[in-house]
């Protein structure tokens, strides 16, 4: 993407051909059909999002991406949550494109950076453990050093794309130079020997795999980002979760308008359930809560593509502001078509899934709240 | 509240579910797991057997003489005890329609049938353009010379393809001044010729509700409820306003129970339990709290019903709240389960249920039986004295 023209610009294009493409491969029915394949995605689905550039969203020009920051990640991802979309997008780009752009070295760029933007690459974040919850930095997962390099065991734990990655982005404690432990970032092939994966699936769509790591052999190649692995990881987290609070505006969006449709075609008491005073204030409410978090989302994204210090607290104040708004319109939608918002065969029920599953990834209200006190004590000291 | 003897029964309640409900079925209530029809059934028949299937039905029929305050705790011992609830549509909802307005005919053909067990029921009422306007109803059943013809659809008729009858609302008068004064009630037979069954899916579930056509549904005159066109008034009755435990306390107070244990047993992610966490004990302490003043609020209309006054609209009021606990308690159990609670399947490690599924399924709750708006509708209305549309 040139950057000698308007960004607002360019995002509303980048907007407006995904708008396109989801049109045509996505809608609802098409959605349903999707939900039978193997994976829980759509294959052409996928070259369609290689084929627009999607996945080169965020990679550097060098290695065959299209560049661009968050805010216009921000825009797709508004698009892909409304259309309810099930492919594992969020983490290729972060944890595959982004992470490893910012934290690979060369030859590792070079090895998985032009497969993954050509849309031959699903990568997944193998960060989470039985015990971890969302404590982010709690990794029990060990990789101790041998005459070849390392040996890695641990499980992970539900990992988003984790049953469709043809690479996967694990986290471990490993001793540090000086003797202390530090967390490392290894590119692991699913295949590989020791690596054991259970898929699993997710009831708002989507796959995930539960890992085990039986002594995995690791080479110096095999590591990503060396000792700065951990700040690597911390804002690729933040990231994806800045993206998916877009998601859920997207998602929130699309919902409002359908309940809204809804209360002024649907005729109870010779009216329209729209034209009773109870249910207009409601849906008003529905309404701002998708605004505020809209705000809040923008507010974040923009602290992260400006690497301003805040950027952090932005992101976890914007993880609870959303949860908040989409628990109340996720539940809210169901409530506002009665029956019809339980119904398998109508998008109603699928929004209540996707926002009221919003805080099971990448942590909740008390997480987020949690870790903003943290941050705003440390900036005052 | 309760006496001493109420207290000590509530006791023999509890070790009768010990004794007689299969610890499997118990498992599977508890952790929301799919109840299988059987286990359901031997369940109703252990009830039966002791008496017990239909405490609240008169001593004639196979009912009990207990108080008000001894079915309520009878109900809610049942269900803090994990025990599986019996099918309402029989029981609970035409039963005692039944037994106010039926025939002696109807009431010797069906209530044995119904409290044994052998007969399964479902209820017609909502209809695609009839949900919580209900009295818009259009099912039409038109009167000729041996009975009565039906044709039209009902929607949302759980248990349609199980069931073996179903009450349903028709109207038999579409001149009358008033909606409300040309709708009756009627019982007819599923396998009736003319009835048609399809079933709708709920999100991520097969079969679990359905819709229901008539086309040239031909019935007795003795199917007819009560009067013609009366029907309307019965469904006071049938919906449960004056049902005691409508708040389900009980059940509420397993999912508490639930919900503690499995916060003292999910890690909090930095090396502790997540009971201990300030921010979710204080949730969790305000979940009871609620729940607390809904079974006091319950409690005390329990004590007017004793001095013999009617439940009114305390119980239309305990329904929302009710309700919203229920909801609220699932909600809670999702967020207490993190991550776990993303999956669809099954969980073989803790031998839950999908728990996002059972949060999903509680929506239903403030949308049957009388949606919550509606039931604001007639508080405002009853209680408050404001008018309005309706």
């Amino acid at each position: 993407m040139t950057t000698d023209q308007d960004p607002g610009h360019l995002r509303g294009q980048l907007g407006e051909a995904v708008a396109t493409m989801l049109d045509r491969q996505y809608s609802f029915e098409q959605r349903q059909q999707y939900r039978e394949d193997p994976h829980g995605y759509s294959h052409d689905v996928w070259r369609a999002y290689a084929e627009l550039g999607l996945l080169g969203l965020g990679v550097s020009e060098e290695h065959g991406g299209f560049g661009g920051g968050l805010q216009d990640m921000g825009v797709v991802f508004e698009r892909l949550g409304a259309a309810l979309n099930l492919e594992p997008l969020l983490t290729t780009i972060v944890f595959g494109g982004r992470l490893i752009d910012a934290a690979g070295s060369p030859e590792q760029k070079a090895a998985w950076l032009p497969p993954l933007v050509s849309g031959d690459l699903v990568v997944a974040l193998a960060h989470d453990e039985p015990q971890s919850r969302y404590g982010s930095m709690s990794v029990r997962t060990a990789a101790r050093s041998s005459s070849r390099g390392w040996v890695l065991s641990g499980e992970k734990r539900l990992v988003a794309g984790g049953d469709a990655a043809g690479l996967l982005v694990v986290s471990s404690l490993t001793q540090g130079e000086a003797g202390q432990e530090e967390l490392a970032l290894w590119l692991i092939n699913p295949e590989a020997e020791g690596v054991r994966r259970r898929r699993r699936q997710s009831f708002d769509g989507g796959g995930l795999a539960d890992i085990i790591l039986d002594e995995v052999h690791l080479g110096p190649g095999d590591r990503l980002g060396g000792n700065g692995a951990r700040s690597h990881l911390e804002h690729a987290l933040d990231e994806a979760t800045a993206l998916q609070c877009a998601d859920a505006v997207g998602a929130m969006a699309a919902a409002n308008s359908l309940s809204v449709d809804y209360a002024r075609t649907r005729t109870q008491f010779g009216a329209p359930i729209g034209s009773f005073q109870a249910l207009q204030h409601r849906l008003v409410d529905m309404v701002i809560a998708e605004k505020m978090a809209a705000a809040m989302t923008e507010a974040a994204l923009s602290a992260l593509d400006r690497g301003r210090s805040d950027a952090a607290q932005l992101v976890s104040a914007a993880k609870v502001c959303v949860g908040q708004s989409a628990r109340l319109v996720g539940q809210e939608t169901v409530q506002m078509h009665g029956g019809m918002g339980l119904a398998d065969e109508y998008p109603a029920a699928h929004y209540f899934a996707r926002l009221g599953l919003f805080e099971r990834r990448w942590g909740d209200a008390d997480h987020h709240i949690t870790r903003f006190a943290e941050l705003s004590r440390q900036a005052r000291n | 509240m309760h006496s001493s003897e109420d207290l000590a029964f509530a006791e023999d309640v509890r070790a009768f579910v010990k004794s007689h409900l299969d610890p499997e079925t118990r498992r599977r209530v508890v952790n929301a797991l799919p109840v299988p029809p059987e286990a359901r059934k031997a369940w109703h028949t252990a009830l039966y057997l002791k008496g017990w299937a239909a405490p609240h039905w008169p001593v004639e029929w196979g009912g009990t003489d207990w108080s008000p305050a001894r079915s309520y705790l009878f109900s809610e011992t049942l269900a803090e005890e994990g025990a599986p609830e019996l099918s309402p549509f029989g029981l609970m909802m035409l039963a005692p329609t039944l037994i106010r307005y039926g025939t002696e005919a109807q009431k010797r053909d069906f209530l044995p049938k119904i409290l044994s067990g052998e007969q399964q029921w479902c209820q017609g009422f909502s209809e695609p353009g009839a949900g919580s306007d209900l009295a818009s109803l259009r099912l039409r059943a038109e009167r000729v010379e041996d009975g009565w013809v039906l044709n039209g659809q009902k929607m949302w008729t759980t248990m349609a393809h199980r069931a073996d009858m179903m009450f349903c609302l028709a109207r038999t008068d579409p001149n009358a001044p008033k909606r409300q004064m040309g709708i009756s009630m009627f019982l007819l037979d599923m396998r009736t010729p003319g009835i048609s069954v399809r079933s709708i899916d709920l999100l991520n579930s097969k079969q679990t509700t359905n819709e229901v056509f008539f086309d040239d549904v031909r019935l007795p005159p003795s199917s007819l409820v009560g009067e013609a066109n009366r029907g309307w008034d019965y469904t006071r009755v049938v919906l449960g306003n004056e049902r005691l435990n409508i708040a389900r306390v009980g059940l509420c107070r397993r999912q508490l129970k639930r919900l503690k244990q499995r916060a003292a047993s999910e890690p909090d992610g930095r090396g502790g339990a997540l009971i201990d966490g300030p921010l979710l004990r204080a949730r969790l302490s305000a979940a009871e709290i609620e729940l607390t003043a809904i079974e006091a609020l319950s409690l005390k209309m329990l004590r007017r019903v004793e001095k013999g006054a009617v439940p009114g609209f305390e119980a239309n009021m305990l329904k929302i709240r009710g309700s919203e606990m229920q909801q609220r308690l699932t909600e809670l159990l999702v967020e207490v389960s993190g991550p776990g609670s993303l999956l669809h399947e099954e969980d073989p490690d803790d031998g839950s249920a999908a728990l996002f599924k059972a949060h999903f399924d509680t929506r239903v709750v403030s949308i049957y039986g009388g949606s919550n708006e509606i039931q604001r509708n007639i508080i405002a209305k009853g209680v408050l004295g404001l008018g309005g549309r309706s």
